[in-house]
Formats: structure tokens, sequence, C-alpha cells
């Protein structure tokens, strides 16, 4: 379960991005927040994952406390959500399967263990010939599809998708779009935050429309 | 622990000539950290043999009868400090004599009894009574001349403190330039490596994971620059063991005893890893902040 209680973010600049904004969701929802450029999509990630700090109001995924979250346990609720991110945070030196398996090495789970996971998230994605090949060798949603095998790769119980499919023709937005609905048809909690409103025309999630930092919809 | 450790291999090949550049650098400070204990070690050791030589020697008159020395003798003793008070009859000293110079048949022919007066050698555990023992022999009847090595132990002790302090000094800011030299290095490796440790601490990896890494790297260079160091100075002693030898003469600074090369090497080790680990998790906390 996901809360948002009355949360506003406001920035050392000056600049609201989100104002008192109040939401839930449940375990192995599909939900999609749509909204223009800067109305505060990326922000709800960012806050999601302890990147940012709310300036009020409350944040809470299952027991985490986000707002007040001990740095301690700070690992631990990055691990409960996958993130996929809009520029897609890829390691360019790094072959497809080490950036899939880069957190998992960073756990320090036997390479047995890691390479079974990542020949998982990779075929789930549909990339399971490419284990070998450099990110360079790869296409804008290929890399989508890699970031998003990365995100699954430690099974997390939710999964935000930051604009997904923002860089992407439309064939390949609706397989990603697909991808992720068959992800949240396997009891994963998905959140995509996207511009795109075909996108959400495809999966037809839960919406939550958001305008310059409120939640109107 | 052995992820990680490949992990760090990985790092130093990435970039090997950074990697180099620190290790370089520890090695000299531990090759010269070294080459200074050892020569402090060797200037100790030759003070402790001059101290262990008679301190003082009183050469008596040979009107000195035995009463008379026996008595001075007493009281010298009775003196704090003193370790020890021979005495060496004439027929002695020409013993002594003729053992130090059998293979020399002309200066055995030259000299008899007669001519080596008998003596009072006294040794002493505190250098500073050593010039009131002196004072108190002159005044003595029965006293020819007093010899009094006095400035060769100061002189050698000045000499250790000297090598000491400007050991102390040298080895000081060599470890200081190592320190930030891995800090440099290891700084700069984070900075290269900036987008991969955002990606890791956005995937959940924990303080420890994102910096072990760079902890390690930083405890490998202090152990290679250790282990170089002790090396370069071991060969260099064993290099100059006949010069060495040759100028001290029958004084036994070497060889160097296996503990003392085995505990350098220790000691050169921990403290290589104590410099890695400071510097490299100083320069974690600083470009990670």
């Amino acid at each position: 379960m996901i809360r948002f209680a009355s949360v506003t973010k406001t920035f050392p600049n000056g600049k609201t991005a989100l104002k008192q904004i109040s939401f839930e969701i449940a375990d192995g929802e599909m939900v999609g927040i749509i909204g223009p450029s800067g109305s505060g999509k990326t922000t709800i990630l960012r806050l999601l994952i302890n990147e940012i700090i709310p300036t009020e109001g409350e944040i809470s995924v299952d027991d985490f406390q986000v707002h007040k979250l001990n740095r301690k346990k700070l690992p631990q609720l990055r691990r409960t959500i996958g993130s996929v991110f809009q520029d897609y945070k890829i390691l360019t030196d790094r072959t497809v399967a080490e950036n899939v398996g880069l957190i998992l090495e960073i756990l320090d789970l036997p390479d047995k263990e890691i390479a079974e996971k990542v020949t998982n998230a990779l075929e789930m994605v549909g990339l399971s010939k490419t284990e070998d090949l450099f990110p360079a060798q790869l296409s804008g949603g290929e890399l989508q599809r890699v970031a998003i095998a990365r995100a699954m790769a430690m099974s997390p119980k939710i999964l935000f998708a930051d604009e997904p499919t923002g860089n992407l023709d439309s064939v390949t937005a609706k397989q990603i779009s697909k991808i992720l609905k068959e992800i949240n048809g396997r009891g994963t909690t998905v959140i995509i935050a996207t511009h795109d409103k075909g996108v959400l025309d495809f999966i037809k999630p839960r919406i939550l429309q958001l305008e310059a930092g409120e939640l109107i919809l | 622990m052995k992820r990680q450790l490949k992990a760090t291999s990985k790092h130093i090949l990435r970039s090997p000539f950074q990697s180099l550049a620190a290790i370089l650098v520890l090695s000299l400070t531990f090759f010269l950290s070294s080459a200074f204990i050892t020569i402090l070690a060797g200037s100790y050791s030759v003070a402790r043999y001059f101290s262990t030589r008679p301190q003082v020697i009183a050469f008596l008159k040979d009107s000195a009868d035995e009463t008379k020395i026996n008595e001075l003798k007493n009281s010298i003793q009775k003196l704090s400090g003193i370790s020890a008070v021979v005495f060496t009859s004439k027929d002695e000293a020409l013993a002594k004599y003729r053992q130090q110079n059998e293979n020399d048949p002309l200066l055995l022919e030259m000299v008899t009894s007669d001519i080596l007066p008998a003596s009072l050698e006294i040794r002493s555990t505190d250098p500073e009574v050593l010039p009131q023992v002196a004072e108190i022999l002159k005044t003595q009847d029965i006293v020819e001349e007093v010899s009094f090595h006095k400035d060769i132990v100061d002189n050698l002790n000045k000499w250790s403190r000297a090598i000491k302090l400007s050991g102390i000094g040298l080895v000081s800011s060599l470890i200081i330039s190592s320190l930030c030299m891995v800090f440099i290095v290891i700084g700069m490796k984070i900075a290269n490596r900036k987008a991969e440790i955002e990606i890791i601490r956005l995937l959940g990896g924990s303080g420890w994971q994102v910096v072990s890494s760079f902890v390690y790297e930083g405890i490998i260079y202090g152990i290679i620059g250790g282990i170089i160091g002790w090396l370069l100075s071991w060969l260099t002693l064993l290099y100059a063991t006949p010069a060495i030898l040759d100028f001290f003469g029958s004084i036994p600074v070497l060889p160097a005893p296996t503990w003392f090369l085995l505990a350098l090497l220790g000691g050169q080790i921990i403290t290589g890893i104590i410099i890695g680990f400071f510097a490299s998790a100083l320069a974690a906390k600083r470009f990670l902040r």
C-alpha cells in the first residue's frame, strides 16, 4: 500500500512542484499518473524512493514511513520499489547482463542466482539474446526494456516507470506498455508516470491526473 | 567480499596509471621509512656496542699496592649507576695485548709486561655518572691517567637522536603525502564513476556497498606499497652489506635479525592498510557527499 497524505514539495529555488497531494495505491494495482511536463510526476517518484523529502505531509510505502525514513532503511525501501527512469540510467561500459545484474551483485547474491535472475528478467522483457551486447548496440526501446528488466530483477513489490515511452515510437511504446501490463498481471503494483494519454488508453489503469503540482482527478 | 574485491581489481585495471601513481608514492614512503628504521636500529646497535665497552679506564701507577687498588675498586663500585669495575693486572694486560696483536710478531717483541700498566675498567648503566667517576679517579694517588670515552657515546647518542628526529619528520611528511595521493586518486575514481554510484544508490545499494570497493582499493594500494617498499629496502641492504661490514669492522651491526625484517614487513603492511583505509574512507566521505 502506497499512501501520500497532503504532500507538498517546494524546492530551494522556491518552485512548488506538488501542492497538498493525497492519494492511495493498493497492492497489485495499476495506476497511471498523467500530466504535462513539469506537473510533478517525476517529483512523486523521487519522493517515493526518498531521493528528496517532502516539505509537508506524509508518505508511506507498506511499513516504511518514507517522509521520516532512517538512512539505514533507505536501501530496503529502494529494493521494494523497482524504478524505471526517464533517462534509463544504463551504464554504457557494461553489458546488458551486467546492467541488469548490477544491484544483484551489490547485494552479493551467488553468481548462479544472479545469472538465473538476469535471464528471467531479460526473458520477461523479450531481450533474452542481448545479454552480451553493450547499450550502444541497442535501440531506445531495447534500452527501456533493459531498464525495466533491471528494475524487475530484484522482484520488487512495486514498479514505478517514469515516462517509460517518452522517447519511443508508437509501436515500441505499445510493446513497453504490454510488458508493464504483464508485470502487473503477475501481482506487482505498477505506477506509470506519463504525458502520453495513448499509453494509458492501451493499459487502462486507474488515472491520477496532475496539473501544475495539483491532483485534479 | 570476494565479489567486491573482484570489482576493486577491475577498478584498478580500468585506470592503471592513477593506481600506479598511488602505489609508487606509497612504495617510496615505505622504502624510505624502512631505510630510516634500519639505520636507526643500526645506530642503536653501534651505541649499544660502545656502551658495553669500558667507558672509563683508570691506568694505575706501578707503585699502586693491592690494598689501595681494592679500596678504590670498592668505593667506585658503591656509586649508583656503576654496573662493573674490573681490575686488569699488568700480566693480564700483556696477555690481552698479545691476543690482539698475535699476527704481528714485531709488536709482540717490543712489549713486555713492564710497559703495560695495570688498570681499572669501569662500566656504567647511566652515562650521566661517568664524568663524576672520571673526576674521582683523577684525584687518586695511585692513578696515573684516566681514559674517558664520554665523547664517543655522547656523539653516538646525539647522532641517534638526530637520525630519530629527522627520520620522524621525513616519514611523517611522506605519510601525509601518501595519504593525500591516495585521497586524490580515490577521489578521481569516485568522480569518474559518479553515474554508476548514483544508479547503485537509486537501486538500493547501501552506503557501505557503494563505498566498500573504494576502501578496498585504498587498502590494496597500501599493502602493495608496503611490500614493494620493504622489498626495495631489503635489496638495498643486501647490496650494501659488504660496504657496511667493511665500514663498521668488528662492530656487529649486520646481519639484521630475521625477526627484525619480518616485523618491519608486518609493520609496513599494517601501516599501509591504515593509510589506505583512512585516505579512501576520507575520499569517499568527501566526494560522495
